[in-house]
């Protein structure tokens, strides 16, 4: 936007808005680590402020005390979730950059059919296949294994086959043609000079592949049950829902659990805005520059 | 790339550490070799739960029955799903647990009939267990036998009460009794503020399901929604008005504060397995008497034996559940008072009523009382509980947070509950 | 023609037959992984699926057809149809209000003021907080004596209990979505930076407002994102799960309860597998209905520029 003729009054305006959301944006934050340092006597009567009164850092103690065992384990959780965002992120980035290639560069009569057939998985929305494919996991004995969680993510999704597959129809086809000459199968194009092409759309394809992963709810509540098989976000959603033994929510450790939660995602965000910006995020902008 | 080969070579190593410390287990079955038997039992709740209720008890068992070994699968929430998907998995453990919900299970032939192990050793269901055993019977045949027992009971505040000269609630009050001290031992500041609530109750069924008993309604009968009888009007228009006058709010409970333990409420209706609980609470000088009129509602659970066992293992977990519901098992559970025994001969045992808790004496002749006055209503008696007991939280509630009128309340509730019998 | 330029013309169609059945191969190859998934995990699913919705399974029992009774029950549900009317106004707020929103603060983003990189992260942090600890957050803000009540209270505002009422219940997870209003807004400011400053600049020149390039520059330039973000935001929102999950689990009395929480509670405590897979399937008609109307609407208001090849 072309801004040159801007008045200070204008300007003043400008940023006093920009205070306001700023500010109404960012009192949920303050309210959550409020409340996660809030002492014993606060979370007794549950009356919490805005601005945090005392650091009681026990909460934090108490949340890491125990990590592999005792109500709530989240070294195992976390080391569940970890496992199911690595792997995720693996076949993400691996699926989509696979098939995303035969769709951009190689040349079949019916393409365009099997391309319409992907757009297509698109809409439909999980629900639909949601049962059927807990029934598939559980009679291959995957019930309360992470594996259903794990395994979906190497056959591809629609969204990143359909974003990488853009990326590529970018790259110029001299280089194509170079490597042809060179005497490299599709393969060996696919592995050498693609790959290490498309990095970037594949980076922001793990990017989004983590926040999915990190922070879902759904697929963990419906295939694991025991406690030492929980994801971080699910055992967040279990301590949220548990009272201890006198009877009251412990909201602090509740919102120092959540407060955990969030600081990986928003990491991952700063160090990977970067190829997030670059690529405008995809989709939408295809049609512009 | 060289960074892209790196960061692949350790994501690899790190998945392979994941990958062995947590998938590796899957489901051992249990063979017998040695002519030794190991039967899976599952229960819910957290570790507490099972180092409260279950350890010792297995511990005794296993060393009675050298023979069976007992895993022990304790499962922390959605603990329906887990034992739907392990029954519909052909994987179902051989001892479940199961409460309100077990007649859903049954009516899906989930669990055998117990009917010729009780011949067989000649129980009296009822004269052991009392009423609550009722619960555990889907066309006829036993399916549970009851192992924690319990029904909805009365806290009270023993020092609120001897302040205000007020005589201590017994077993003779009637729900007017109860109704009339609750709003006597309601105090509110200058501003009108309250400052001391009379009780605390809400839409919880042990409260309200045991009142409407005693007036004489019902909410199923014989598979037919009963909701709008007069009595039941009667019973929701007493309890609406009073709650408005003596009980805690939804606004003000709605930060899950724990007034009773506080010392800020008279009386509290709820479960038994609150007694341990509030007795550690320093300053808290409280007592339990039954609940007020004549019937109480359960909240007990039972033991089962699933179709999907062998001879071997169904005749392993028979044992198994012999011992655990029998008087010596029942009573190093009324002695560690994780939950209540079923048992009422270990109810009635003096060894039970007169332990100390927490260094301390309570009433506990009220439990074995108060189990004697459970009544099971029709809503127990088929796999509609789950789905209709919600719809009458959710009608109840709106009716108490003044949303609705009680008459609305009962009309609606009635049209659910038909709607949901007819779903079955 | 003569014979060589035959022989050489049938070499020539030989080799790319040749070519043109390697590069099939090669095709089928690359696509493998999608189209395995494809077939076991989607195609199989939803036929399994589309049969069980006819029949009354419960997992543990024999499977009955009950013909289209599980449809017909669906309308007479009064459950089902009030989550299908929070549903439908969850998104009909929601959506809107967000689009809005987030336009607003892109558009004052787009500024070339001092510090707007951190107002930039500033506005897109909420959007990255994981849906499960935002909701646990919200219902703690939104109780009764919580901070948005306080707040209210600080204007002389007595606010009211957002979770318990009937009539305002739904709100909450519309102030829920707004929070996350950032992961809009970023898509549309980057959408509004990449826009061509040339264009402004002879828009200047004719004496263009700025209102005037806002809406004849910006607007169409930026509208295949707001496109994008309407379709997803309806295809989200009518999916909502884990926000009704963990607040309020549908209640009170059902006021707040949604299609997919609802479908998972029928499937995973109420046993009925193909009464939840019929309900999946209205989902999966409206979404289509849905997603074809704002299709069909799109070539009205989004503006296309050639395709960059």
């Amino acid at each position: 936007m072309l801004d040159r003729k801007m008045s200070l009054w204008h300007k003043i305006l400008i940023y006093a808005i920009l205070v306001v959301i700023g500010f109404v944006l960012f009192a949920p934050f303050m309210y959550m680590i409020s409340i996660s340092l809030a002492g014993k006597q606060t979370n007794m009567i549950q009356d919490f402020s805005f601005f945090p009164k005392e650091f009681y850092w026990q909460n934090y103690k108490t949340l890491f005390g125990n990590l592999f065992g005792g109500e709530y384990p989240i070294g195992t959780w976390f080391l569940n979730t970890m496992l199911v965002v690595v792997l995720s992120i693996i076949g993400q980035m691996w699926s989509s950059s696979f098939v995303a290639y035969g769709f951009a560069k190689m040349e079949y009569k019916h393409k365009n059919f099997f391309f319409l057939l992907l757009l297509m998985t698109m809409m439909l929305p999980g629900q639909i296949t949601l049962i059927p494919v807990f029934i598939i996991f559980r009679n291959l004995g995957m019930y309360n294994t992470l594996w259903p969680l794990i395994i979906p993510q190497f056959f591809g999704s629609a969204y990143n086959i359909f974003f990488t597959r853009q990326f590529m129809t970018a790259i110029p086809g001299e280089l194509y043609e170079a490597a042809e000459l060179d005497g490299l199968n599709y393969f060996g194009i696919y592995r050498r000079i693609v790959l290490p092409l498309v990095m970037p759309a594949l980076a922001a394809i793990a990017i989004f592949t983590f926040n999915f992963a990190w922070g879902d709810l759904m697929g963990p509540l419906i295939y694991v049950s025991d406690s030492s098989k929980f994801t971080l976000a699910l055992g967040a959603a279990n301590l949220s829902a548990s009272t201890n033994p006198s009877g009251t929510i412990n909201t602090s450790l509740v919102m120092a659990l959540s407060f955990c939660l969030s600081i990986p995602q928003i990491a991952i965000y700063f160090f990977g805005q970067k190829y997030l910006f670059n690529l405008n995020l995809g989709l939408g902008n295809s049609g512009s520059k | 790339m060289k960074g892209w080969k790196k960061l692949g070579l350790a994501a690899m190593a790190a998945i392979a550490m994941l990958t062995l410390s947590s998938c590796g287990s899957g489901n051992a079955s249990s063979a017998s070799k040695d002519g030794k038997i190991t039967i899976e039992f599952m229960h819910w709740g957290g570790t507490d739960t099972y180092k409260g209720v279950y350890q010792k008890r297995i511990a005794a068992f296993e060393k009675a029955n050298p023979k069976i070994k007992v895993k022990v699968i304790t499962v922390g929430d959605n603990y329906d799903t887990k034992l739907l998907t392990m029954v519909a998995g052909n994987k179902a453990p051989d001892v479940a647990q199961v409460a309100e919900d077990g007649t859903g299970f049954a009516s899906k032939n989930a669990f055998i009939s117990l009917d010729s192990y009780i011949k067989d050793n000649n129980m009296d269901l009822q004269k052991t267990y009392g009423n609550g055993s009722d619960l555990y019977k889907w066309k006829g045949h036993v399916f549970g036998i009851p192992d924690r027992g319990g029904a909805g009971v009365l806290y009270y505040n023993k020092d609120i009460f001897d302040k205000a000269h007020m005589a201590y609630p017994n077993d003779k009050w009637t729900i007017n009794d109860f109704y009339r001290a609750a709003k006597k031992l309601t105090k509110r500041d200058k501003k009108g503020n309250i400052t001391q609530w009379g009780t605390s109750y809400a839409d919880y069924q042990a409260a309200w399901g045991s009142f409407m008993m005693t007036n004489g309604g019902s909410l199923v009968k014989n598979g037919k929604a009963t909701v709008d009888s007069p009595q039941n009007l009667k019973t929701f228009t007493d309890y609406t008005k009073n709650f408005k006058s003596s009980s805690i709010s939804y606004q003000t409970a709605e930060d899950g504060v724990n007034r009773f333990q506080q010392g800020k409420v008279a009386m509290t209706l709820d479960g038994m397995w609150w007694i341990l609980g509030n007795s550690q609470v320093k300053g808290l000088n409280f007592d339990i008497a039954p609940m007020p009129g004549k019937y109480s509602w359960s909240t007990g659970s039972a033991l089962t034996i699933s179709r999907q066992s062998d001879k071997a293992h169904r005749a392993a977990s028979w044992k198994f559940i012999k011992f655990m519901t029998d008087v010596k098992a029942q009573k190093i559970l009324g002695a560690s008072l994780g939950d209540i025994p079923a048992n009422m001969k270990v109810l009635e045992d003096p060894g039970f009523i007169k332990q100390k808790i927490t260094g301390k004496t309570y009433d506990l002749a009220t439990i074995a009382k108060d189990q004697k006055k459970v009544k099971i209503d029709g809503i127990f008696r088929g796999p509609w509980y789950s789905e209709a007991i919600t719809e009458c939280t959710n009608e109840v509630k709106e009716m108490l947070l003044g949303h609705q009128t009680p008459k609305q309340s009962i009309d609606n509730l009635q049209a659910k509950v038909r709607a949901i019998l007819n779903k079955y | 023609m003569d014979a060589s330029t035959k022989v050489a013309d049938k070499r020539g169609q030989s080799s790319a037959d040749k070519r043109t059945r390697m590069n099939r191969r090669w095709f089928f190859f690359f696509i493998s992984p999608w189209l395995i998934g494809f077939l076991a995990l989607t195609v199989g699913p939803m036929i399994f699926s589309f049969v069980m919705s006819f029949t009354n399974w419960d997992m543990m029992t024999q499977m009955n057809f009950v013909g289209i009774s599980n449809y017909v029950n669906l309308f007479s549900d009064p459950i089902f149809l009030t989550s299908m009317k929070n549903t439908f106004l969850y998104a009909a707020i929601s959506v809107p209000l967000n689009l809005l929103l987030s336009l607003g603060m892109a558009y004052l983003l787009s500024f070339h003021l001092k510090g707007m990189r951190f107002f930039r992260t500033l506005y897109y942090l909420p959007a990255i907080v994981p849906v499960v600890a935002s909701t646990i957050l919200f219902t703690n803000i939104l109780s009764s004596n919580g901070l948005l009540n306080k707040m209210l209270g600080f204007f002389g505002i007595h606010g009211p209990s957002w979770l318990l009422d009937k009539n305002i219940v739904l709100f909450s997870f519309v102030f829920l979505a707004i929070w996350g209003v950032g992961g809009t807004m970023i898509l549309l400011l980057s959408a509004i930076n990449s826009i061509n400053d040339s264009m402004y600049e002879s828009a200047t020149l004719d004496g263009a407002t700025r209102m005037q390039m806002f809406t004849h520059i910006t607007m169409p330039q930026i509208s295949p994102v707001i496109f994008f973000n309407l379709i997803t935001g309806i295809i989200g929102s009518l999916q909502t799960f884990t926000q009704v999950y963990l607040m309020t689990k549908g209640g009170p009395d059902n006021a707040s309860q949604m299609i997919v929480p609802y479908l998972y509670t029928n499937a995973f405590s109420y046993y009925r597998m193909g009464y939840a897979s019929a309900m999946a399937w209205v989902l999966f008609a409206v979404i289509m209905v849905l997603s074809v109307i704002v299709l069909k609407s799109s070539s009205a208001w989004v503006f296309y520029e050639e395709e960059v090849k």
